[in-house]
């Protein structure tokens, strides 16, 4: 691939990539969110169409024009979501699409021949007459990797393969992609984590905001190398921050521990506190806890274990709209999915989850007076771009759309304030303007807790920072720790 | 002690079981595709009066032949309908129950047109009757038994339809849509194509099922909706009933054909007998409340599917 160009509205995703992988080799492709990883993935597997540059394979050029086209290369790929028919059994799953078949009736003798040489040239073990749903998380991507096989790929394309898998599962993915590739297959590995390029790959790629910034050989790497490449660091903002005086503890958590959807460890006991006063930062790659760790303490999801507190309160049991009672703003991380109703107006948002207020409403009726009084005054002092309050939140910019959402959150005064998130997809004045307001906050003797994969706005905004990974804390840094610091507890690797 | 009312029972039991069992295995390749066709008394109305009519038309010439023409008739008109309704709801994106409410209202009002044009407005002549496959008598005194190929066509199709699903490729991409139509368009399926495919497919059993009712049951078409509309409703319930599975479907089907029996066969009085003839609908709705409890629909069912 080179010289791969792409943009989405407003956003220069791939800018002049070149990426040249060799038969037989494991490609590393490593780089933080948003560093285009896996937009270079989809051009190449026929998802996203590029606006410059050329795909070459064996010296010619080709066109992707969709997953067909790639799949008739010799391409496979497999997503951190699976595509799997959950009441269809793994073999069936395996030949969908590419059934050997005799009249329209399938030749099952001859599909799971097909198969089952598969698994043993590749030596991923499954059942085959499982159902897809019945499998745990690991199997589910053996199934996919052996679909794509099936379907005749030459080249793999795993995007953060190790992100659902325990360790072991880990392991045996690391020597099936061995077997694989003295088979002859090639295979890209995207991922995040430096401890897995350095263990399976032959060359490394690194991105970051677009762009390649480093291409070398494995054996030439190391760990220092690879996290400054994969962290780098734009301008630093500059905020004014009061002098740093933690108070009282706010809010406690020790030990929490949580499961994921997938039933898998999700978090793994994590002990923190946050105190008056300050920012504590919670950085990591997404997918490594974060959102179970909010969901748990807004009790959005209940902890498999450990305890909760918010000034000595026990919380572990509370249902949201108790814990937002105990003076939390919550700054949600998917704005149009849980911060706000994108077909009510500004006015009906700004209510939301506070209409109990006695002021709001009278024995359950609301009063539309002091509401569209206090939507007015949210709009005024935090600087919310629009025509009026009754205009819908659907029709407002991402921007204006947060400042409702931590003007409604602040308005209330909390002592502790959790932003999870809270600039993703915000333009650069939006994003210092939000940020300035945590600032605000923090030097007006709030609590924050800052979850965040945006590393510069980890870095610009807290206090401390706890370093999330895999449902761990990996370490803690303090104010004014360096990116390579920050990179090396990203991508998985303790501080000695 | 006298059990003729239980051969009886029986008897007419099947019998109503007929139209219900052949729409509801229709129905249930259909839905398999994630596709609910609401539409289902349009889709055996209207081939139940192409039948009817078809079977006037050839009878002079093929005399005891012309029931099967009608029954092609049926299942073509069947297959074209629902072809039409698939097209609507995976191409032009028509909302499924919209579309499905639309049918059934133009089934009356087609139907309607076309009798008082060709007929008369209650109904046309009789055409002949569909012969039996075989007959029983001796089970009760006076008793003669007809079984007619529908019925066997019935007891049959649980097991080609579920051969169809498991064993075909069609079938396996039939289930793969109807469960996540991302991965089977990730795989290379069309999603559109096979539900369209599959609703054509539900379309001439529907049209089979509609057809009983007016060249087997009785040879003719009369505008007694309440008539078609009890089968084709209880058919869609059976497949939610029998929780998809072919021969579940066609198990629950007889219970409801042998249910809407009970009031003619035990022939009790007046008061009594209006409770009874509610029965159905009772049961209907026990079975569908103990069944939807443990059920487990194809995921997609319903689901509007629109390619990125």
């Amino acid at each position: 691939m080179l010289g791969i160009r792409k943009t989405f509205p407003g956003v220069v995703a791939l800018d002049g990539v070149d990426l040249v992988v060799g038969q037989g080799e494991v490609m590393g492709v490593l780089g933080e969110n948003g560093a285009g990883k896996s937009t270079l993935m989809n051009i190449l597997y026929g998802l996203y169409t590029m606006d410059e540059g050329t795909i070459e394979m064996q010296g010619k050029k080709v066109h992707i024009r969709n997953s067909a086209d790639a799949i008739g290369m010799g391409l496979g790929m497999v997503h951190q979501a699976f595509t799997l028919v959950p009441n269809l059994t793994v073999m069936e799953n395996i030949i969908l699409g590419s059934e050997p078949s005799n009249m329209g009736v399938i030749d099952v003798k001859d599909a799971r021949r097909q198969v089952t040489e598969l698994v043993k040239q590749v030596g991923l073990d499954i059942g085959l007459d499982t159902l897809a749903e019945d499998l745990p998380t690991g199997f589910k991507q053996r199934v996919e990797i052996l679909k794509a096989l099936h379907r005749g790929a030459k080249i793999l394309i795993l995007d953060e393969p190790t992100a659902v898998l325990t360790p072991l599962e880990a392991e045996e993915l690391f020597k099936s992609i061995r077997r694989m590739t003295k088979a002859g297959s090639t295979v890209i590995f995207i991922t995040h984590k430096l401890k897995e390029v350095m263990a399976i790959t032959n060359r490394i790629t690194i991105m970051r905001r677009g762009k390649v910034v480093a291409s070398l050989e494995t054996k030439d790497a190391n760990f220092d190398i690879l996290a400054n490449a994969m962290v780098g660091r734009q301008v630093q903002r500059k905020f004014n921050f009061g002098p740093y005086k933690p108070g009282e503890t706010l809010l406690k958590v020790e030990d929490l521990k949580a499961a994921s959807k997938h039933k898998t460890e999700a978090l793994n006991g994590l002990s923190f506190a946050v105190g008056a006063g300050e920012i504590v930062g919670v950085a990591g790659v997404e997918g490594n806890g974060q959102t179970e760790l909010v969901e748990c303490i807004m009790g959005l999801m209940k902890p498999t274990g450990g305890t909760i507190r918010l000034k000595e309160k026990l919380i572990n049991k509370l249902h949201t709209s108790e814990v937002l009672k105990l003076s939390v703003g919550h700054v949600p991380e998917d704005r149009a999915l849980n911060g706000l109703i994108l077909d009510f107006s500004i006015a009906e948002n700004v209510v939301l989850g506070s209409t109990e207020r006695t002021d709001f409403s009278k024995r359950g009726v609301m009063v539309p007076k002091r509401i569209r009084d206090f939507a007015r005054k949210i709009v005024q002092s935090f600087s919310v771009s629009t025509s009026g309050i009754d205009v819908k939140a659907r029709n407002l910019s991402g921007g204006n759309q947060q400042k409702i959402i931590v003007g409604r959150e602040l308005a209330g005064q909390p002592h502790l304030l959790i932003a999870h998130q809270p600039t993703r997809g915000l333009d650069v004045a939006s994003t210092e303007y939000i940020q300035s307001l945590l600032v605000d906050s923090r030097n007006a003797g709030r609590g924050v807790l800052l979850v965040s994969a945006d590393f510069d706005e980890i870095l610009d905004l807290s206090d401390r920072i706890l370093v999330l990974y895999e449902g761990k804390f990996i370490g803690e840094l303090q104010r004014g720790a360096s990116i390579g610091e920050l990179g090396r507890l990203l991508g998985g690797i303790a501080a000695s | 002690m006298d059990l003729t009312w239980l051969i009886l029972l029986a008897v007419f039991g099947l019998q109503n079981a007929v139209p219900i069992g052949i729409a509801a295995q229709g129905e249930l390749v259909t839905e398999k595709s994630g596709i609910l066709n609401i539409g289902i008394y349009g889709g055996m109305a209207i081939p139940a009066f192409a039948a009817a009519a078809t079977n006037l038309a050839f009878g002079p010439t093929l005399g005891n032949a012309s029931p099967y023409m009608g029954l092609l008739a049926a299942m073509a008109t069947g297959a074209g309908l629902n072809f039409v309704f698939a097209y609507l709801s995976t191409k032009i994106h028509v909302d499924q129950v919209i579309a499905g409410i639309g049918i059934n209202i133009f089934a009356v009002g087609i139907t309607a047109v076309f009798l008082q044009r060709y007929y008369a407005l209650d109904g046309t002549p009789n055409g002949h009757q569909l012969a039996p496959l075989f007959s029983i008598t001796g089970l009760a005194q006076n008793l003669h038994v007809s079984i007619s190929p529908l019925m066997a066509t019935m007891f049959v199709l649980p097991v080609l339809v579920y051969l169809f699903l498991g064993r075909t490729k069609l079938g396996l991409h039939i289930r793969a849509v109807g469960e996540n139509p991302k991965a089977a368009e990730a795989a290379g399926v069309d999603v559109a194509w096979v539900r369209i495919t599959a609703t054509a497919i539900g379309g001439i059993l529907l049209g089979l099922g509609g057809a009983f009712l007016t060249v087997d049951f009785n040879p003719n078409f009369v505008p007694d909706y309440a008539q078609a509309i009890f089968p084709a409703f209880i058919a869609l319930a059976a497949v939610i009933a029998g929780g998809w599975k072919p021969p579940y479907v066609l198990a629950v089907s007889i219970l409801f054909g042998v249910t809407e029996a009970l009031r003619p066969v035990l022939a009790v009085s007046s008061t009594q007998g209006y409770l009874l003839t509610t029965l159905p609908y009772i049961v209907t709705v026990v079975v569908l409340g103990i069944a939807s409890k443990r059920l487990r629909p194809p995921a997609a069912l319903a689901l509007p599917y629109k390619k990125e």
